[in-house]
């Protein structure tokens, strides 16, 4: 069985659209970011107090302090389905309890050395994320985008776009060469095109730019960007 | 290397890949921003518990299949939109202020059109439409056979649609008056 096209792609009225794409765009600030990742904090935490515990020295004292406490959570307080097959489980209130309050108060007081010291050990980059918020600080480790990934193929379309902007075409067509490269079944295949032929006519290649709107428009006749692609058509050349 | 490094390298990579769909995930199921982080918070302690059990090459469907459950578990209506908090948009967009406005409003009305679906339709279109997931990831994911998961998303596009074009008028009286 095929999949259907994606309604961002075809099918969708210019409104619902703008609706679809502004859903995949949205990000968390980088507050709720932090917030996040807080529960790689704590786990790091009661896995360094238990493993501390034979030796019960004066940080393992105090990091089995904090967990006792509720600050960090124990095995016991989390309840999961086992991934795939199992049936759903509710939130239990304890996991509740505990996980969601981790405001500023925690850890930034009680378990401030551990939370720093777990901030620092895993770099500078993520820092710079935590401030931001944003996955384009994440370390260069990440895995690369997928072909229906499409929150990384709006990064790369409005990087072209805003290069257009900037008055860099150039480095449009190689933003929408990467485009090409890394989303060769990209859901904004459609849209990709079309910045492409913006950044031709903008660098000054008007012939491709009409040669190309009109074998999309061909290809395409009910797309919402015909109307804009038929402008181009019907502009005067530029001079070169 | 200890396992437990092993361990924590393993669950910051899921976190770096992963952390965003899940939180989207939340917010597109209903809940408002900081319940969603909160949540997704959940969802990777359980992961951190659970990390053993979780195959290498399915933490993904693992992080997103439990989000999909605690936020079926959330009272969905008590939780739903406060759209005031903090939102950052994409990173090309926030510094323009007008796009800012743009992006919140439309963000406003794609959560006030999936309000009215039905969960096991909204599951379906939030992970096919919004996230780019096949429909048989998606029907793996959700533990339903592909043909339901294929009828789920037919229903869930006519809803989407239907209330989103009461939603278009309604902007448009709106505008016009």
């Amino acid at each position: 069985m095929t999949d259907p096209t994606r309604l961002v792609v075809n099918g969708a009225t210019d409104f619902e659209r703008s609706l679809l794409v502004a859903a995949a765009r949205e990000r968390p600030s980088s507050a709720q970011f932090r917030r996040m990742r807080r529960a790689i904090v704590l786990w790091s935490v009661g896995v360094l107090a238990l493993s501390m515990k034979a030796s019960a020295g004066t940080l393992g004292m105090i990091l089995l302090s904090a967990v006792a406490a509720g600050v960090a959570p124990t095995s016991s307080s989390l309840h999961a389905p086992a991934p795939g097959t199992q049936e759903p489980s509710p939130v239990t209130p304890a996991v509740r309890s505990r996980s969601l309050p981790i405001g500023p108060v925690a850890t930034d007081r009680g378990l401030g050395v551990v939370g720093d010291t777990e901030t620092s050990a895993s770099t500078a980059r993520p820092k710079v994320a935590l401030r931001h918020g944003r996955t384009s600080s994440l370390p260069e480790s990440a895995p690369p985008s997928t072909a229906h990934d499409l929150k990384a193929e709006i990064e790369l379309l409005d990087q072209a776009r805003a290069a257009i902007h900037a008055g860099s075409p150039g480095q449009a067509l190689s933003l929408l060469a990467l485009y090409r490269g890394r989303h060769p079944h990209g859901a904004l295949r459609q849209e990709a095109d079309v910045v492409r032929i913006q950044a031709l006519a903008r660098s000054g290649n008007f012939d491709a730019a009409k040669s190309l709107a009109r074998a999309f428009i061909a290809k395409h006749p009910n797309s919402p960007h015909v109307l804009r692609l038929r402008r181009l058509l019907s502009t005067k050349e530029e001079p070169h | 290397m200890t396992s437990a490094e092993s361990s924590r390298q393993r669950l910051e990579q899921m976190f770096k890949a992963h952390h965003e769909l899940v939180w989207r995930t939340l917010r597109r199921l209903g809940l408002d921003p900081n319940a969603a982080a909160d949540l997704a918070q959940q969802v990777y302690l359980i992961a951190a518990e659970r990390l053993g059990d979780i195959h290498h090459g399915s933490e993904r469907a693992f992080l997103v299949g439990t989000a999909i459950r605690l936020a079926h578990g959330t009272r969905r209506k008590a939780q739903r939109v406060r759209l005031d908090d903090d939102m950052d948009v994409h990173p090309s967009l926030s510094h323009l202020a007008e796009d800012l406005a743009e992006q919140r409003r439309a963000i406003r009305r794609v959560d006030r059109v999936l309000a009215h679906l039905k969960p096991d339709l909204l599951a379906v279109f939030v992970l096919f439409e919004i996230e780019g997931m096949s429909t048989p990831e998606v029907a793996s994911l959700l533990g339903i056979p592909i043909g339901t998961a294929a009828s789920r998303l037919r229903r869930a596009r006519k809803a989407f649609h239907e209330r989103a074009a009461r939603l278009e008028r309604a902007c448009r009286r709106e505008e016009q008056s």
